[in-house]
């Protein structure tokens, strides 16, 4: 191998390799001792995407623009079949409107009858997505708008058909989310035809996986996986992902919606439900 | 002596990849899906890193090159030290390929440089195995390695151009 010689002189040489050596140890040392999750690493991240979130959301302008003049020259025979699909499309979901509109009815009878507690309605604000984080390693969103209108940590992130990920922090304004396919997300789910309930856990693949499922849970091909609103943050019965069953009889998982090149979410202004307090902290309010 | 290197380093001349890298650390952020490339990191930046590696005279250039990898640890949502450690890194290699690439062809610079981003993506699939909680998709990161590799001609020459310019001009 070539002695490397920078600027021709040893001692200079040496310098620069020393520095390259303490640079490389910080690095490492930083790697050990300071926790991917950390708060403050955290807020500097949100603080970094609050001051860029202007100059990526316009950095994203000319790939919006290639995309638009990409659909813009859609043929006449492409424009025809869409139509014919979304009058389909209209005509199932009139029907599906009455049948609604029948069990919000019936709903109402029955939550009047039982004395049962009313749902919120949800709220929810469309965000831009301004930043695609999605790597080998980690798989987040950076959308335009944050504590501004109402974004929170904890917030489910929704797609154009279903659940895609929650808000893990928020800035200014811009919100970071955590997408389903992440190694780090975990949602409670359960199965709107047989009530099973089971985590959804990202595994860094675009398929994510189902734990903690009962031994005698019996998932059939095509079951809606739901939000189970277990833990208080995300709302309880928004649509996740499809129960799949592939030749082996292998259960895997299939998302509502194509985590790539997302374009806009929808973010679901819930307020996340405070833990009771614990038996400690009762106890001299009871002793009174 | 390296075609990257003019007689009065450090200076303006450098500018430029300084500028890319910062430029592809934020761009890579950037949704696109012109391509089905949402999930690869192809790592843009390590071309104007190579040329900084084979032309920085500057001592401070590992602690420069280790604060953009900072950068991009938290614009990535990297553990940080991550890709600081990995810049150093590849600037060490490409430290040590400076004398033999003196008198290269184009040829030998991209060969040189695939070898130089498959060690780096290497230290990186080991480093992420040694992180707990750092899961690594295994072939979007070996197609991203190989997309960084197959990008190189795209930024060389560009990136040579300006160089050869700023040098004609300082010389005249």
């Amino acid at each position: 191998m070539a002695k490397p010689s920078i600027g021709g002189t040893e001692t200079r040489l040496i310098s620069v390799a020393g520095i390259a050596a303490l640079c490389l140890v910080a690095g490492f040392l930083v790697l050990a001792i300071i926790p991917k999750d950390d708060p403050r690493v955290s807020a500097v991240r949100q603080l970094v995407f609050d001051l860029t979130s202007p100059m990526l959301e316009l950095a994203g302008r000319p790939a919006q623009a290639v995309e638009d003049i990409g659909n813009y020259f859609t043929t006449l025979g492409d424009v025809r079949n869409r139509n014919r699909e979304l009058e389909r499309q209209n005509i199932e979901l009139r029907e599906r409107i009455n049948e609604l509109t029948r069990a919000e009815f019936l709903m109402q009878q029955y939550r009047g009858l039982l004395n049962l507690p009313s749902e919120p309605d949800l709220q929810m604000v469309n965000a831009r997505v301004i930043a695609d984080l999605n790597s080998p390693f980690v798989h987040t969103l950076v959308t335009k708008g944050g504590r501004d209108r109402g974004i929170a940590p904890g917030q489910a992130a929704m797609g154009p058909n279903g659940l895609i990920g929650r808000v893990i922090s928020s800035g200014s304004n811009s919100s970071r989310i955590l997408l389903l396919t992440d190694f780090n997300s975990h949602i409670p789910v359960v199965a709107l035809s047989s009530d099973v309930q089971a985590i959804l856990s990202g595994t860094n693949r675009p398929q994510p996986e189902l734990q903690f499922l009962p031994r005698q849970a019996e998932l059939k091909d095509g079951d809606l996986l739901v939000t189970s609103g277990r833990g208080g943050q995300i709302p309880v019965g928004l649509p996740v992902a499809l129960v799949r069953r592939n030749e082996d009889g292998k259960l895997t998982v299939q998302l509502l919606d194509d985590l790539q090149g997302l374009n806009f979410v929808r973010l679901v202004l819930s307020q996340a439900i405070k833990a009771p307090p614990s038996e400690l902290q009762l106890a001299p309010d009871i002793s009174q | 002596m390296s075609r990257f290197r003019s007689s009065n380093e450090p200076g303006g001349s450098l500018f430029l990849p300084y500028l890319m890298v910062l430029i592809f650390i934020f761009l890579e952020s950037v949704p696109n899906d012109f391509f089905v490339m949402a999930q690869l990191k192809i790592g843009l930046y390590f071309a104007p890193l190579f040329f900084i590696g084979l032309a920085a005279e500057s001592d401070a250039t590992p602690a420069f090159l280790a604060s953009l990898g900072l950068l991009n640890d938290i614009v990535s949502e990297m553990p940080l030290g991550f890709w600081s450690s990995l810049f150093v890194i590849f600037y060490l290699l490409c430290v040590s390929q400076r004398n033999i690439l003196s008198t290269a062809s184009f040829g030998s610079y991209w060969i040189t440089f695939a070898v130089l981003v498959a060690m780096t993506y290497l230290s990186a699939f080991f480093l992420a195995l040694m992180i707990g909680d750092l899961h690594l998709a295994t072939v979007p990161f070996l197609l991203s390695a190989l997309v960084c590799i197959l990008f190189f001609p795209l930024l060389y020459f560009p990136l040579t151009f300006f160089r050869e310019t700023l040098s004609a001009s300082e010389r005249n």
